[in-house]
């Protein structure tokens, strides 16, 4: 077992691993990037939404802004650009994300322009016009805003705004809910046909958010949401209409970033795997270092075995490192993590290409007498059968050696020959099978095209096993 | 103990065997010289031994274990110091040894002590942190002998390893291979230069084109280097032959004649000179001397290698 133990410690601490795992885990951080700024939270910006409302009194209109971005997250030192009367300013929003001005003026009607960008003609896009009337200005006014659920990329909550002039009573509105189907006759929103959900209790300027996930809700269905001024009102002061879990489901996530890593991870573990390979073994057999290994109590076979564990040991753990990571990344972004069935089928996705790769410049290594050769082989075979492969390699194949026409069942049946017959192509058929998507994006049945659990199982197994196996029964025999 | 059994090497199909049906033993408490020029097939019959290479037929058994079929066992009393010195270049000496001392089973602080008396007996214990590549080719193949020691095997396989070194070198190596002798392991010694073997070995086997052509003993070893007639004679026939053969034992070597094993001493030697003048013989190169071992050497072995 020591020696086992020795070529592990040997391989993880070697140089090429260490650069691999850096290398592996780039491009986790990259990947990962992508993603959350994708779902960034943090960006504000042109993109920011205005809450606004209004009091008056005794010749003074007050006016409030409230600035937020699609998370509800306030934003804070936002310029708001307003004209009225012919008057232009630009004020900033507070780290709170509220702006109050004031306008002097005891005429009844008054009219407020404003704006995210600079503006200096009303009839400029982006104003938005603000009626204030003192009539209106003392009762309770309310706004039901849909955000997105703060550390996920689409679910979506209520953030309900809420202004009153009477800042030392509490005035109560009463918020309502219903399951709606998305299509057909909704019916009116009105206490009766609806769910209680929450009493507001307002006072001065403030928002309050409410996150509403009825259970049970079907594809085609959302939530409707009302607040009322009264339990027995007849009208909504404020609705909206939305759905609390997004489009982009668990499943959806973390099949977005299981082809991701599948495709992007299975490009480079072909150079990887096999550089290592090279670089832990055959540039040692080549050189002769194995020799002083082998006149010791050990069978070549067996120094075949251990060095072959720790380099797939090596680069799997490099890999599922480099998933971890990202895993931290999607977690941060969406709240969730990758499913353990996918996690878990990315691992073993990993193994059966490492491990075939590993085995095929092991097998490389017995006949090959010199460093460069071998270096040769673990070249050709990574960059053809492996980068290059599902990009370049297997599409000329299909269409310029086969003939065949991309879009048909029977292309897609060739690919996926093609791709049992290739380490490289492993990854494909296991996002083929888990998505039951053809290259082309349409929908198909994976089983009819002979993927399923069992078969996938086979071909890895097949892969994992073949080459290493006829390594070790060429290499213990050879000198 | 080492017995090799009919020991053939063929590397390639179209080429002559590197080692043809070699039979040798080398006995405990013995150190064995293995004389050849390059290429002759030293090192072949070494690594075959030590088990990096298989024998295409034959049998190498180590203290009754087959090399090949028993190849853990076997190698469980093999010490192998190789030619060239080839280490992972990227080890330190301690982890390293560490490793070969698991297939041995060691381990524990016994190896921890047994690594560093080693490192301090081959004097590169002050060395111990920097990385094998780092060492010097007397560094390396000081540490080639520490880690054939690690397995405190019977039987050492000595590939070339006086060669290189320094007069001091030599000598101390000398030294400890003759007390591994007196310890009663077994060595094998290989060389290409017999004078080398002179001093150190028990019996010389002499190798040719991968064949055994003689073993040398220890009391015909001294006897070589003895006093010898070389002879140039332009008219030669059979009556200068029955001449020569009267003084001792003729060996020819081109037409220069070589006559060994005096009857007469050496002193009188021009007494064979003076007869083959009497006899109208036309003697154009006549000399006495003592034919030192190399010229024995190539007189067994020359004409190339291969
Ligand atoms: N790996 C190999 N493949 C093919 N031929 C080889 C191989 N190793 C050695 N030979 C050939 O076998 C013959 C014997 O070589 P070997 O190295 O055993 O000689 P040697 O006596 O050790 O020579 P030297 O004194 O130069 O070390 C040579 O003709 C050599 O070319
Ligand atoms: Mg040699």
């Amino acid at each position: 077992m020591r020696d086992f133990l020795y070529d592990l410690r040997r391989t993880f601490t070697g140089k090429f691993t260490i650069i691999s795992i850096i290398i592996v885990i780039l491009i986790a951080v990259g990947i990962g990037f992508l993603f959350t700024s994708a779902t960034s939270t943090s960006s504000a910006g042109p993109s920011a939404l205005i809450d606004n409302s209004y009091t008056y009194s005794n010749g003074t209109y007050n006016v409030t802004f409230y600035a937020f971005n699609q998370y509800g997250t306030p934003a804070g030192t936002l310029p708001i650009y307003t004209e009225h009367n012919g008057t232009f300013w630009t004020n900033n929003t507070q780290p709170n994300g509220f702006l109050n001005l004031k306008i002097n003026s005891d005429s009844s009607f008054e009219l407020l322009n404003y704006s995210l960008s600079p503006f200096n003609s009303t009839n400029h896009l982006d104003v938005q016009p603000m009626v204030l009337s003192q009539k209106q200005s003392n009762e309770l006014y309310v706004n039901i805003n849909i955000i997105k659920k703060p550390g996920t990329t689409n679910s979506r909550e209520i953030m309900v705004y809420y202004s009153t002039s009477n800042v030392s009573q509490a005035q109560s509105a009463y918020l309502y809910y219903k399951v709606v189907n998305v299509t057909g006759n909704q019916g009116p929103l009105v206490p009766s046909n609806m769910t209680y959900y929450a009493t507001l209790t307002t006072k001065g300027v403030g928002v309050q958010v409410f996150d509403i996930n009825p259970a049970n809700m079907g594809a085609a269905q959302q939530v409707a949401v009302a607040v009322f001024y009264a339990k027995n009102a007849t009208f909504a002061s404020s609705e909206a209409q939305y759905s609390p879990t997004s489009a982009l489901t668990k499943i959806g996530i973390a099949l977005v970033s299981f082809d991701a890593f599948a495709e992007i991870y299975g490009l480079i573990i072909p150079i990887l795997a096999s550089l290592s390979a090279y670089f832990y073994f055959g540039k040692d057999r080549a050189n002769a270092v194995l020799e002083s290994v082998i006149t010791r109590p050990v069978t070549k076979g067996r120094i075949i075995l251990s060095r072959y564990t720790a380099n797939v040991g090596s680069m799997i753990v490099a890999f599922a490192i480099g998933v971890a990571i990202f895993e931290i990344f999607l977690n941060r972004a969406t709240g969730y993590y990758m499913s353990l069935p996918y996690f878990g089928s990315l691992i073993w996705t990993y193994f059966v290409e490492i491990a075939a790769f590993t085995g095929l410049i092991y097998l490389a290594s017995q006949f090959l007498k010199t460093q460069g050769a071998i270096l040769g082989v673990v070249l050709a075979l990574s960059i053809v059968f492996g980068i290059l492969w599902s990009i370049i390699v297997l599409p000329l194949i299909l269409t310029e050696a086969l003939h065949l026409i991309s879009g048909t069942n029977i292309y897609t049946h060739y690919t996926i020959i093609l791709n049992a017959l290739i380490p490289a192509g492993y990854p494909s058929l296991v996002v083929f099978y888990i998505g039951q998507i053809n290259a082309f994006g349409s929908t198909v049945n994976a089983a009819s095209f002979g993927i399923t659990q069992v078969s996938l199982a086979v071909i890895g197994v097949i892969w994992i096993i073949l080459p290493i196996l006829a390594a070790f029964v060429i290499g213990r025999r050879r000198d | 103990m080492i017995e090799i059994r009919d020991l053939t090497k063929i590397y390639g199909r179209t080429q002559k065997p590197a080692v043809n049906k070699l039979n040798l033993e080398i006995n405990d408490g013995e150190i064995l010289g293995f004389a050849g020029l390059n290429g002759a097939g030293k090192s072949t019959t070494i690594r075959l031994i030590s088990g990096i290479i298989f024998p295409s037929s034959g049998h190498v058994v180590v203290n009754g274990k087959d090399i090949v079929k028993n190849k853990i066992e076997a190698s469980k009393n093999i010490g192998w110091v190789p030619e060239l010195p080839n280490f992972e270049p990227n080890s330190k000496p301690i982890p390293l040894l560490k490793y070969y001392a698991g297939f041995y089973g060691l381990r524990g602080p016994e190896i921890e002590d047994k690594i560093e008396s080693l490192l301090k007996q081959f004097n590169i214990w002050e060395a111990r942190n920097r990385k094998l590549k780092e060492y010097s080719q007397g560094m390396k193949k000081r540490f080639s002998i520490a880690a054939a020691l690690i397995g405190d095997p019977q039987n050492f396989l000595f590939d070339e390893t006086l060669n290189g070194l320094d007069p001091e070198g030599v000598r101390n190596m000398r030294d400890f291979m003759v007390k591994l002798k007196k310890d009663g392991k077994c060595v094998f010694l290989s060389s290409h230069i017999l004078s080398e073997l002179e001093n150190v070995a028990d019996r010389i086997a002499i190798i040719k084109k991968g064949e055994l052509i003689k073993i040398v003993e220890r009391n015909e070893l001294s006897s070589l280097g003895s006093t010898v007639v070389k002879v140039r004679i332009e008219n030669m026939d059979k009556g200068a032959m029955d001449i020569l053969e009267k003084y001792g034992k003729v060996e020819t070597n081109g037409n220069l004649l070589i006559v060994k094993d005096l009857t007469i001493s050496s002193t009188e030697a021009r007494k064979i000179n003076n007869e083959l003048a009497k006899n109208d013989y036309d003697v154009s190169q006549f000399e006495v001397s003592g034919e030192n071992l190399e010229e024995y050497f190539l007189g067994l072995v020359g004409g190339g290698g291969q």
